[in-house]
């Protein structure tokens, strides 16, 4: 029955208690948020609890939500302000941004069992200038980036999502992929 | 100071660069544009770094995330609430109807409740314990704790007395023949059967009258030690009737 309402009017029944309608929400957008506060953070224990605590406000907030603003808006608002609050916290916990930085560059995956170590150990190299780069972006650009890489939102939905004209969607794209260029092909340059 | 939001002003397709590298124009864009590409080397440049800053991220998203679960987010729901109209008598088992955890709440806080009772309790008794080893204040008023320790035969000494003279005990405690008052008695006795002795005449009575009043002469000059001693005991006795009879 809930599957076939939409996001507003599953808020409408989540406000009036029903938990059924509040899950429907979350089944709709756990993954795209998870996958923002991925992008956002590149950690996954902490986007995990990025996107735990974005539902759990956005629940607690219900009966703030005002129709006027589409319900994927304002679950991402929620979603971008919990990455920056787990950012500053992160930051205050430890010494220093740069021992942050080094620690996240020491996260480990496991790459494909078909690699030599030597192609591993390049591939490495190379996911960790991208996830630097990304994450030295400014929030408003890296949003737009996220939004469009992790989520593949169209501009006309991440343009209803933040509120924004279509152009300034395009114009922040734009800038952040020059930005990522002239970052990458720096490093790039250094490595070779 | 160059401002990185502005679009490369040197073409005018730079706009529809994005919008052409994630394929969101539309067939007529596309088409006009793919022409520019080939007479504008700079707008085909920035395309070719665009590309590949994106297949870096596709490339990041795929090694490290797609590989990833989705949490599962767990809301702490209140207590649901449901919209049936239920009947009297189910909103009635209901409300007597307790939940697991409101059970073991329950529970808990009666087994707090009867440890705090228990410690309470011990507590007082521990105190009541210690109070017995104490010397135990005697809740008896003094007059009747008198009248306990005191037996009727048992003297009760003068000096007592004269201590508390004002003391009201001496009004409600139970009439007692002094010790002197027996003294004399028996001194009188004495001298009485030294009468009887002696003489059966008036006059020997007359003699015992007279060395009474010598005797009382005697008693007045002896200190008193209580207002009891003041009283003259004009009563008759017992062994002035023994010491009348044998005179007779």
């Amino acid at each position: 029955m809930v599957k076939n309402l939409t996001d507003e009017q599953l808020v409408e029944l989540a406000v009036k208690e029903n938990p059924d309608a509040f899950g429907e929400i979350v089944k709709r957008w756990e993954r795209k948020i998870f996958a923002l506060c991925f992008g956002m953070l590149s950690r996954e224990d902490e986007a995990k609890d990025a996107a735990q605590e974005t539902f759990i406000a956005a629940y607690r907030n219900l009966s703030k939500f005002r129709g006027d603003a589409k319900v994927s808006s304002w679950l991402h608002r929620i979603a971008v302000n919990q990455c920056l609050t787990t950012k500053r916290r992160a930051k205050t916990r430890s010494e220093s941004f740069l021992d942050d930085e080094a620690g996240a560059d020491e996260k480990v995956f496991v790459a494909p069992a078909h690699l030599s170590p030597a192609k591993m150990t390049e591939q490495n190299e190379r996911l960790t200038i991208v996830r630097q780069a990304v994450n030295s972006l400014p929030v408003d650009l890296r949003e737009v980036v996220v939004m469009k890489e992790f989520e593949c939102m169209t501009f006309q939905e991440i343009s209803d999502t933040l509120s924004l004209p279509l152009s300034t969607v395009k114009s922040r794209l734009y800038t952040a992929l020059k930005q990522l260029r002239s970052k990458l092909e720096r490093v790039s340059m250094e490595v070779v | 100071m160059l401002n990185n939001n502005h679009y490369n002003p040197s073409c005018a397709f730079a706009e529809q660069i994005v919008s052409y590298l994630y394929n969101e124009t539309n067939a007529k864009e596309k088409a006009a544009f793919d022409v520019h590409l080939n007479s504008c080397s700079t707008c085909a440049e920035e395309l070719a770094g665009f590309g590949f800053v994106r297949s870096s991220i596709v490339e990041w998203k795929r090694e490290e995330f797609s590989s990833l679960e989705t949490p599962s987010i767990e809301i702490p729901y209140p207590t649901a609430i449901s919209t049936e109209k239920q009947s009297w008598f189910g909103e009635l088992r209901q409300l007597f109807t307790l939940s697991r955890a409101w059970s073991m709440a329950l529970a808990a806080i009666v087994v707090c409740v009867g440890l705090t009772f228990l410690v309470f309790n011990f507590s007082n008794n521990t105190e009541v314990a210690e109070d017995k080893n104490k010397p135990t204040e005697s809740v008896v008023s003094p007059i009747v704790e008198k009248r306990v320790e005191q037996p009727i035969d048992n003297i009760p000494d003068e000096t007592s007395n004269q201590q508390q003279p004002n003391s009201p005990d001496t009004e409600i405690a139970p009439r007692v023949v002094p010790k002197n008052r027996i003294v004399k008695a028996s001194n009188n006795l004495t001298k009485k059967n030294n009468v009887k002795q002696n003489s059966n005449s008036l006059e020997n009575v007359r003699k015992i009258k007279d060395d009474k009043n010598t005797l009382a002469e005697q008693k007045q000059s002896v200190p008193k030690l209580n207002s009891l001693e003041e009283e003259e005991d004009n009563s008759l006795r017992l062994a002035d009737l023994f010491a009348e009879d044998g005179g007779k």
